[in-house]
């Protein structure tokens, strides 16, 4: 109050002595003065209002931060205690001895563990899934009667309508996983939906859906080939000629089906497919892709005929070689080293002595195939002027590579 | 009774052989990798020794080739999803008595064991 009182006193008696411009000054001044302590009020009301809403936000944050934790905690407890429920009804189940099994005392015992499980430990859908992952774990590792015992198993806990209903699901990936856990157990309820899902827009899916059809149709299993009008990514390809390995042979039709596919992917996929399986009988539809518009699958056909040692394709190939292309005329070439007659050997020694190297090699290696007479050119051609020729043949007749 | 080593990454495949072991009658010794599998091998001396292939920190053939260095006679099953003749003829090579290739049949596998134990 002193303070105030001495403050006003003093203003005054300044006041009373200044002349009006000094006033004028004074009063500007303090006005100035006054601006900026409002300004630091407001600064200091908001640095306060934001203090207080991140400490709110720091306070809600490590809430939400426990309550997840300790939440994470009781899901992690509560998954190793069901999972040793699982393993326990798993193994107990799946290693009896068969005759055991085969008993009526069993059947009833598992009847009505398998009733007590379901009312007790199955009632969430996440503890089906839990379940599904263990039996398709364990199903992928085993054969025979444990095998088929997990798949009985599977069934008279209804997981598989779970997966069937997980097909409808709008989420591609969740659809793929039930796609491939119900072929997996071969659900053959679940085929139609799956063959539907085998032109699917999604690439992964439509894989799945695809692997899944040859595993489990039995009548005509790669009619979705016919009819793809995607592309089939080398990934795919080796995905499907993963699975076509394990089908019985017999179930095998003929690749040359859909060589005439407008899919070019499909056509390479069904010359690879006719190579590994050795389909001889394919040889004439394979000289006519000689002839296709697309240079891989004269490629794939050239070589495949090769390997096939297919004589009869010989006035074709030489056909193909006119317009193919340098990779192409490469594979041609190896193709009549290995199916070629000696009558070829003034076309190959032709090939040797031109300018291209790569071309001129697979021609070396083409004469070295024929046997004597080809190996005799290479001997003529090692003291050859042309460029790289010499040394071309000196490589190829080095007893050493 | 018999001793077993049964090294197997996968905690459920595991489980199950050991319960299918135990019930044949012998004693299990269970291992998740191959680092523990050795451990287990250079502290006890085991009957017969059932490995994975591929397992974490040390893989199923330098747990053969371990087990070979210390104890020749001690009979080694190879499991593995690995069908490849090198990987198996590599196995062999390294002195695996047996190899079977996932899925199998855990009947056969108990009769594989029960022979080579009874050699």
């Amino acid at each position: 109050m002193i303070k105030k009182y001495i403050y006003t006193v003093s203003i005054l008696l300044v006041s009373s002595k200044v002349t009006n411009a000094q006033n004028q000054s004074w009063e500007h001044v303090l006005d100035l003065l006054s601006t900026q302590l409002n300004s630091t009020e407001i600064l200091i009301r908001v640095c306060t209002v934001l203090l207080i809403i991140f400490s709110l936000f720091f306070l809600g944050f490590f809430a939400t931060l426990m309550i997840a934790r300790s939440k994470h905690r009781n899901e992690d407890n509560y998954r190793n205690d069901i999972k040793e429920k699982y393993e326990l009804l798993l193994t107990g189940i799946i290693f009896n001895d068969e005759e055991e099994m085969q008993t009526e005392e069993w059947k009833s015992s598992k009847k009505r563990v398998v009733d007590h499980f379901r009312k007790r430990y199955l009632r969430k859908r996440i503890n089906k899934k839990y379940l599904r992952d263990h039996i398709i774990l364990l199903h992928k590792n085993f054969t025979g009667t444990a095998a088929d015992v997990l798949r009985n198993l599977y069934i008279d806990l209804k997981l598989d309508k779970e997966a069937i209903r997980e097909l409808n699901s709008p989420d591609w990936g969740t659809q793929a996983n039930a796609i491939k856990e119900l072929a997996q157990l071969n659900i053959v309820e679940a085929k139609k939906k799956i063959k539907s899902r085998t032109f699917h827009e999604n690439q992964i899916l439509r894989l799945e859906a695809q692997v899944a059809v040859i595993a489990m149709e039995d009548d005509d299993p790669f009619s979705f080939l016919g009819k793809d009008k995607n592309h089939l990514t080398e990934w795919h390809q080796i995905n499907l000629s993963k699975i076509i390995d394990t089908i019985n042979r017999e179930k095998l039709p003929l690749f040359s089906r859909w060589f005439n596919s407008k899919n070019n992917s499909i056509v390479e996929f069904c010359i690879k497919m006719t190579l590994q399986y050795d389909q001889f009988e394919s040889i004439p539809n394979l000289i006519e892709l000689l002839n296709h518009k697309s240079q891989n699958i004269v490629g794939e056909a050239a070589r495949t005929l090769g390997e096939f040692s297919a004589t009869e394709s010989q006035p074709m190939l030489l056909k193909a070689y006119r317009n193919a292309i340098t990779p192409v005329k490469k594979k041609i070439l190896t193709a009549l080293g290995k199916c070629g007659t000696h009558e070829l050997i003034p076309f190959l020694q032709q090939q040797l002595v031109q300018n291209e190297i790569s071309i001129a090699m697979e021609a070396g290696k083409a004469l070295r195939l024929l046997g004597d007479d080809g190996i005799q050119v290479l001997k003529d051609q090692t003291n050859s002027l042309l460029y790289g020729v010499g040394e071309i043949c000196k490589h190829l007749l080095d007893e050493r590579i | 009774m018999k001793k077993v080593l049964v090294i197997e990454d996968e905690d459920l495949v595991r489980k199950s052989l050991e319960f299918r072991l135990k019930k044949d009658g012998y004693q299990v010794t269970p291992c998740a990798d191959g680092r523990q599998g050795i451990q287990a091998i250079e502290n006890e001396k085991f009957d017969l020794v059932l490995t994975d292939l591929m397992l974490p920190f040390n893989n199923g053939l330098e747990v053969v080739s371990k087990l070979k260095s210390i104890s020749k006679e001690t009979p080694i099953i190879v499991l593995s999803n690995i069908g490849l003749e090198h990987v198996v003829l590599d196995a062999f090579n390294l002195g695996a008595d047996d190899y079977m290739t996932k899925p199998f049949s855990p009947n056969e596998l108990s009769v594989r064991v029960k022979r080579l134990l009874n050699k």
